[in-house]
């Protein structure tokens, strides 16, 4: 082992003489820390089907002094004199916890086809400098793309709200229909009620199912001539944002979303890449009368 | 040498740190033209040990690679009742703990492999030791069987049944000297044993700011690498880090960055203090972790810690739990990282390593010293090799 190893001993007991100092000065926000740490406690973030599982997980403990050790083992000892009677009553409760758990597994499956909950967009992501870089460059090109629709409705769909803002800050002349579900949206939309949809960040969002459903609903809402304009981060490009959004699902490829805009009809598609934020822009038209 | 290792699962796919630990040995032993067989199972994950991959034979990578059928179904009711019964601080009986261990990768025909094996003349080599083709491939023929446990502290290495293999075998190997100590408390007397450790190649060339520029990553970093888990501690870490950034910093934010998998569902507090890059590379696992300030493993689960020492081999300091025998033993040997048990500990260090760099890249240094000398392939191969003559004897 080398010679220069250095005592890391003395460094922690430094460290830790420093945060002793510190807490007994009340430094530290202890009520604070305790409720943040609830937000990560391991038990809230097991699976169902662990907590499911009946049994008497709580610690044996006495803080008495010189009585503590007699009161923990009068504790234990009473414990597994129930035990006889405890546990099959516990195994019962567990074997109808898992079959309970396997029937709401089996609809939560089925609610999944029906319908899926729209994830809300993570608008803590704005405050980063990077992020911010991307929203502009978002904007820029949304913008530009709906250039021509000036006066027409346009609905911004399931567009988080930085990406939104800069949109109808750039486009005073054009009437926007805002909504947070774009499925809901499109699918009580009155057909060719539209002379423009955007999908802003919402291709990686949806399930498969609802991928091929979403541009045959916006389709249907757009006007004869009305455009179609997406953007969508390029799985290519490794970017998601500068923070996780976990909403993004699932990456959509740039070519798998302009097959998807061809299959539903649309035409005159263009295709813009920003190599510096790794977003891609989509614009397409349904055909005229 | 004529070794057959025999572990519940084996391949390049397959995550975890014993199995990786057990493809490792064997194919390095083999290159050293030793004779190598391995006997696994079909299955690729520990959860559902579903056969995914078909039976037969093959070879990889030097390595007679022969995989078998599980043919116990996983019972998880009776996992369950296991399960309430050791959270009840109740002991559980023999007959329950047999059905817990067949219920985690039993394979019949590869029990009749061991023992035709056996025959030949080979050392059996077993890891991990929680798992069936461990606890009831060893009974084959205990005379050849050497097991390297990778021994946690947790309620199954208190098994009888699963003492009971590790005493009657022909030796043990373990991944470090706390491993050791921990299997003494447990056993009691041990079996002949040595400590061979894990071995390490040298790090491939890393350029921190180049990688950064392409992850477009900001600030400074610290690196996770493994499983997002309870198991791991990753919802303390991510606690740690939410109260660093909200509560006791008051240096500029830090972002976790997270390589690896995992369904451990990040609250919405925490979210934009982590950014997770999934599974990568080995090279970018490197260039990751060069990028950063430190390495945290605040896991209780260790038998040896790979991520530390891939962190060191880069210059990296880490942070470990001081509850965890295995990593402080680690940085108390090394020099090359620091242990913390609350949050304030945590952010206090964190600052320490953060504002200075000197002490950082001292204990760096400190440790890619004490990889490169005790972990480096050639000397663990010797240690094994030694070890294997030594217990097989």
């Amino acid at each position: 082992m080398s010679s220069d190893v250095i005592d890391v001993g003395s460094i922690v007991a430094e460290i830790e003489s420093d945060v002793a100092r510190r807490r007994a000065a009340g430094d530290y926000p202890e009520a604070l820390l305790r409720r943040l740490s609830i937000e990560f406690d391991p038990a809230a973030a097991e699976p169902p089907e662990v907590l499911a599982t009946v049994g008497i997980p709580r610690p044996l403990m006495s803080a008495r002094p010189v009585v503590g050790p007699l009161i923990v083992f009068v504790k234990r000892a009473l414990r597994r004199s129930l035990a006889w009677y405890v546990q099959p009553i516990a195994e019962d409760q567990t074997r109808f916890n898992m079959a309970l758990l396997r029937d709401v597994r089996r609809m939560e499956r089925h609610l999944e086809r029906l319908r899926t909950v729209w994830p809300p967009a993570d608008d803590s992501l704005a405050a980063r400098p990077a992020a911010q870089q991307v929203v502009r460059s978002r904007v820029d090109r949304l913008s530009h793309a709906l250039g021509h629709t000036a006066g027409s409705a346009v609905l911004l769909a399931g567009t988080p709200a930085e990406v939104l803002d800069g949109i109808v800050g750039a486009l005073p002349s054009v009437l926007f229909d805002r909504c947070d579900d774009p499925l809901d949206a499109l699918d009580a939309a009155h057909p060719e009620a539209f002379g423009a949809v955007v999908l802003a960040g919402v291709l990686p969002r949806l399930s498969p199912r609802e991928l091929l459903d979403a541009m045959p609903s916006a389709f249907r809402a757009l006007r004869p001539g009305g455009a179609l304009v997406l953007d969508a981060p390029s799985p290519s490009s490794g970017s998601s944002g500068p923070a996780v959004d976990l909403a993004l699902r699932s990456p959509v490829p740039a070519q798998t979303a302009t097959l998807l805009c061809e299959g539903a009809g649309f035409e005159s598609l263009t295709l813009t890449e920003d190599g510096t934020t790794g977003w891609f822009t989509l614009s397409g038209r349904r055909p005229s009368l | 040498m004529n070794l057959c290792f025999v572990t519940p699962r084996y391949g390049d796919d397959v995550v975890g740190g014993a199995e990786r630990q057990a493809r490792e040995y064997a194919e390095r032993m083999a290159a050293a033209g030793n004779q190598v067989t391995v006997l696994t199972t079909c299955a690729k994950d520990h959860v559902s040990w579903a056969n995914a991959l078909p039976p037969g034979e093959s070879v990889h990578n030097g390595v007679t690679v022969r995989r078998f059928p599980i043919t116990q179904d996983r019972d998880m009711t009776a996992r369950a009742r296991v399960e309430g019964a050791l959270s009840s601080g109740l002991r559980i009986p023999r007959s329950a703990q047999d059905e817990w261990v067949r219920s985690s990768g039993d394979s019949e025909p590869l029990l009749e492999a061991i023992a035709a094996t056996s025959k030949t003349g080979a050392v059996l080599v077993f890891t991990p030791y929680l798992f069936a083709t461990t606890v009831r491939g060893a009974a084959v023929s205990p005379e050849r069987s050497i097991v390297i446990p990778c021994l946690h502290d947790e309620p199954y290495a208190r098994f009888e049944l699963i003492q009971e293999t590790m005493r009657d075998v022909a030796g043990l190997i373990f991944n470090t000297d706390a491993e050791a100590r921990l299997a003494r408390d447990l056993l009691g007397e041990l079996p002949p044993h040595r400590t061979v450790g894990f071995g390490f190649d040298p790090a491939p060339p890393t350029d921190a700011a180049v990688y950064r520029a392409s992850r477009r990553l900001e600030g400074d970093l610290v690196t996770y690498v493994g499983r997002r888990e309870r198991g791991k501690n990753f919802p303390l870490l991510l606690s740690y880090i939410t109260a660093y950034d909200r509560l006791l910093s008051a240096q500029p934010p830090v972002m976790l960055l997270t390589l690896g998998s995992g369904s451990y569902e990040v609250p919405s507090v925490a979210r934009h203090l982590m950014r997770d890059l999934g599974f990568v590379s080995t090279d970018e696992k490197f260039q990751a972790m060069s990028a950063s300030v430190v390495l945290a493993n605040l896991s209780l689960n260790e038998s040896f810690s790979h991520v530390l020492a891939e962190a060191w081999l880069v210059e990296t300091p880490v942070i470990v739990h001081a509850e965890c025998p295995v990593t402080v033993e680690h940085c108390a040997n090394s020099g090359g990282g620091l242990w913390v048990d609350s949050p304030e500990m945590f952010a206090a260090t964190l600052d320490r390593l953060r504002v200075d760099s000197a002490l950082r890249r001292r204990l760096g240094r400190c440790g890619r010293d004490y990889v490169t000398k005790q972990y480096s392939w050639p000397a663990v191969l010797a240690r094994f090799t030694a070890a294997v003559d030594e217990l097989a004897a």
